[in-house]
């Protein structure tokens, strides 16, 4: 009886025992892997090759071949060298060779001169033969039907949805209240089929020319995927067919994401500050979904810190008024990630006894904790 | 201000204890709603209990089933998953307990909920065969919401019935929804609908006779070739790619003849699917014409054209050596790249650039397949032939001054 339990997941009702899981009308998906020294490449080569899809291929793309990284890699996998004669529509460093898996044919691996995240996915999406691509970074785990789940909506509407994008929950309790509230605002966005925005902590898939009318993704781009949600929908607006982003409401899976939280924002300025016609492109719900969440709340919570520690200096307020509005803020952060945590309830896999009480108390304290969020965010982009 | 801080800091801290208690509230019932049934599931496996009829095992534990709620209940029965045997003691069970509810809930939803018990119902009535599934299964597809008109066509799709049928191919007309969502559902079918395809095959509406096309593909004993072959000089480009794609599946000489007129075809997707069909027909003495679109202009039909010479396997090879001085260098490096894939160019190597004396002529036609290839192609070569014979190519490539040809 291993399946009651999830059969409880309501959310998933409508994936169970899809035909579309097999059917040849199923559009082809390339999945992208970006592996420049990634942990865990095996796992996500072997789980992406297992996905319930009919017809997908995996083209991992890395920067350094001469490793032991990619020794393991070719002999688990059989790796043969083999030219393959592919149109270079993108800019990208040179490719030095390119290696197909004699285990199973549609994995192939590129080895190409290192360069930045954004040129090994441009390299891979000159490599892909099919209509869509994924991007699926290493280290996420995930279920057989997860493409499947993330393919939805293109699947209904291809010639209207540019893209999609997932939400991946991290294991880490505070990690996870922030990836829940910003699933719990998909579930909101979704039903109304309005162009989205992509969740800074998931997984896109994008329809491949759609990617190569914009360009390609940027190296440039403070957020990789938010600039090719607006740069796809300008090129597709500019060339007379207006396309949308989707934004799932539900998980593609489980893992850490690597997020830096302050190059959101900062990506969302440029953009929002960049382009004039952004209400038509975009959407007026996403934008101002995107200018709420991504820009005027930390605003907001930035000259909120400045005020007080204005205030304690020049000993303006009182401890008790400082006191009651910390309590003020955490406290109505931690509601909003409650609600969150009960959305999150009804899908498989939710947080449950123990488990469940620790991330309820940990909302309480998560404002606090945020600082050295951050702080580690900009050590790790400096590290990069 | 000092009012209006204290306020809202009461307010949150009230808010927060609210939804906290109410979070681990709704957790708990869930975990006391599925108790029950998980007990009961627990006792129907037992091997005192198995064997026993439905009526009988309702008995046992008819106790545990009173106290679990109606949604846990239609969720599981409603999953796929559920054995049939127990699917009929809860379907059972569900109709004598509830009845009526199933069918109010299989016919209207207000709400997300009331969709997923919609849903549930919806699956839970089909596998019942209850009479008036046809007809809410007709109702669901024609809803708004695209999950809750998946999961009708879905089921549509399963069943035996003709009118389920007859919705299908109407929600393929009218395009309602997706035409490869429609499509998938009507391929898996457990019904044959050759003969009504065919009918479709002269409907007046393209994408009805480019579906009808597609869908034929199933049914490889039902004589449709010439059908479909009078649909190759369809005036629309997509019904002659359904129908030579479907042809390269059924189709025998007459398929191939219809296949290589396409080869010219002014659509380059048409193209790429009659290069395909070819391929997939293995018709070898076609293999000079599918390589003639080696240089399409078209990237995607000279990707075609190399992966039908690869489906044709190593008869083609005297075609691709044609190929390896063509001016085009499109051609040359599809050629090559073929004869790499066909496993043609490592033998060539085993065999002779790995002996002392290597066949002058044998020679000069590798030399031919890494020009052809370019260097990335001769340093993948010598990558694969390993580090002793490798060296050795390499050294008898270094004499040749070899350009890469950027596509």
């Amino acid at each position: 009886m291993s399946w009651f339990s999830s059969s409880l997941g309501r959310d998933d009702l409508t994936y169970q025992a899809s035909p579309l899981a097999v059917s040849r009308f199923t559009i082809p998906v390339s999945v992208i892997v970006p592996a420049t020294g990634a942990k865990d490449l095996e796992q996500t080569l072997s789980a992406a090759l297992n996905l319930h899809y009919p017809e997908h291929e995996v083209i991992v793309v890395l920067d350094a071949t001469r490793d032991a990284q990619f020794a393991a890699l070719a002999a688990s996998w059989e790796l043969d060298a083999r030219e393959f004669f592919y149109r270079r529509s993108l800019d990208t460093t040179s490719v030095r060779r390119i290696y197909r898996s004699a285990r199973d044919s549609r994995l192939i691996v590129a080895d190409k001169t290192a360069a930045t995240s954004a040129d090994a996915v441009n390299c891979g999406v000159n490599l892909a033969r099919y209509r869509y691509v994924m991007v699926l970074p290493t280290g996420v785990a995930f279920d057989a039907e997860a493409l499947l789940r993330l393919m939805a909506a293109p699947l209904r509407d291809p010639g209207t949805v540019l893209g999609a994008s997932a939400h991946v929950e991290p294991s880490g309790h505070f990690a996870r209240l922030r990836t829940l509230r910003s699933l719990m605002v998909s579930r909101l966005m979704e039903p109304s089929a309005a162009s989205a925005l992509p969740t800074a902590d998931g997984v896109s898939v994008w329809r491949r020319d759609a990617v190569l009318d914009a360009g390609g993704f940027s190296s440039q781009a403070w957020d990789m995927d938010l600039d090719m949600a607006w740069r796809t929908a300008s090129a597709a607006s500019r060339g007379g067919h207006p396309g949308r982003f989707h934004r799932s409401g539900h998980l593609f899976g489980r893992g850490e994401m690597r997020v830096h939280r302050w190059q959101r924002p900062v990506e969302a300025v440029r953009q929002l500050l960049g382009a004039s016609s952004s209400w038509r492109v975009i959407g007026a719900a996403a934008l101002v979904q995107l200018a709420i969440t991504e820009v005027m709340l930390p605003l907001a919570a930035l000259a909120l810190v400045a005020w007080m520690a204005f205030t304690i200096v020049i000993g303006g307020a009182s401890w008790n008024l400082l006191a009651q509005i910390l309590v003020a803020w955490a406290l109505g952060l931690g509601a909003v990630s409650l609600a969150a945590v009960l959305v999150r309830g009804g899908m498989p896999g939710s947080p449950q006894g123990l488990q469940l009480l620790r991330l309820i108390l940990s909302t309480s304290v998560e404002l606090f904790v945020r600082p050295a969020h951050a702080v580690l965010d900009v050590r790790r982009t400096s590290h990069r | 201000m000092q009012f209006f801080v204290a306020l809202c800091a009461v307010t949150a801290a009230i808010t927060w204890l609210v939804l906290a208690i109410y979070v681990m509230a709704v957790q708990r019932g869930r975990r006391s709603a599925e108790r029950p049934l998980a007990e009961a599931l627990r006792i129907l496996e037992t091997h005192s209990v198995r064997d026993l009829s439905v009526a009988e095992r309702t008995a046992r534990v008819r106790a545990l089933l009173d106290e679990t709620s109606r949604d846990v209940m239609t969720l599981v029965a409603a999953d796929p998953r559920t054995p049939q045997e127990l699917f009929d003691l809860l379907g059972g069970y569900l109709v004598e307990r509830w009845t009526g509810r199933l069918e109010t809930d299989a016919a209207t939803h207000h709400s997300r909920a009331g969709k997923i018990r919609r849903i549930a119902a919806l699956r839970i009535l089909f596998r019942l065969n209850h009479p008036s599934i046809v007809g809410l299964l007709g109702r669901a597809i024609e809803d708004d919401d695209t999950e809750l008109a998946d999961a009708g066509l879905t089921l549509l799709g399963r069943s035996t019935d003709e009118r389920a049928m007859d919705l299908l191919l109407d929600a393929l007309k009218r395009q309602q929804h997706p035409g490869a969502l429609v499509a998938s559902h009507i391929e898996h079918s457990p019904l044959s609908i050759a003969d009504r395809l065919r009918t479709l095959l002269s409907d007046a509406e393209p994408i009805v006779r480019f579906w009808a096309a597609t869908l034929l593909a199933r049914y490889q004993d039902a004589g449709m070739e010439f059908d479909l072959s009078v649909l190759t000089e369809d005036a629309d480009a997509r019904v002659r790619k359904a129908a030579i794609q479907t042809l390269g599946v059924i189709g025998d000489d007459l398929a191939a003849d219809c296949a290589s007129r396409l080869l010219t075809d002014s659509q380059p997707f048409v193209r790429a699917h009659a290069a395909r069909a070819l391929g997939a027909l293995e018709r070898t003495d076609r293999a000079p014409q599918v390589a003639l679109l080696l240089g399409d202009a078209d990237f995607w039909t000279r990707l075609a054209a190399r992966e039908s010479l690869e489906a044709m396997g190593v008869d083609v090879w005297p075609v691709l050596v044609r190929c390896l001085d063509d001016r085009d260098g499109f051609v040359r490096n599809g050629a090559a790249e073929v004869i790499q894939n066909l496993g043609v160019l490592d033998s060539l190597v085993v065999m002779e650039a790995a002996s002392d004396h290597p066949a002058p002529a044998k020679i000069a036609l590798l030399r031919r397949i890494a020009s052809a290839g370019g260097m990335r192609f001769t340093d993948s070569l010598i990558e694969r032939a390993g580090p002793r014979i490798g060296a050795r190519i390499e050294a008898l490539l270094a004499t040749m001054g070899l350009e890469h040809v950027s596509v």
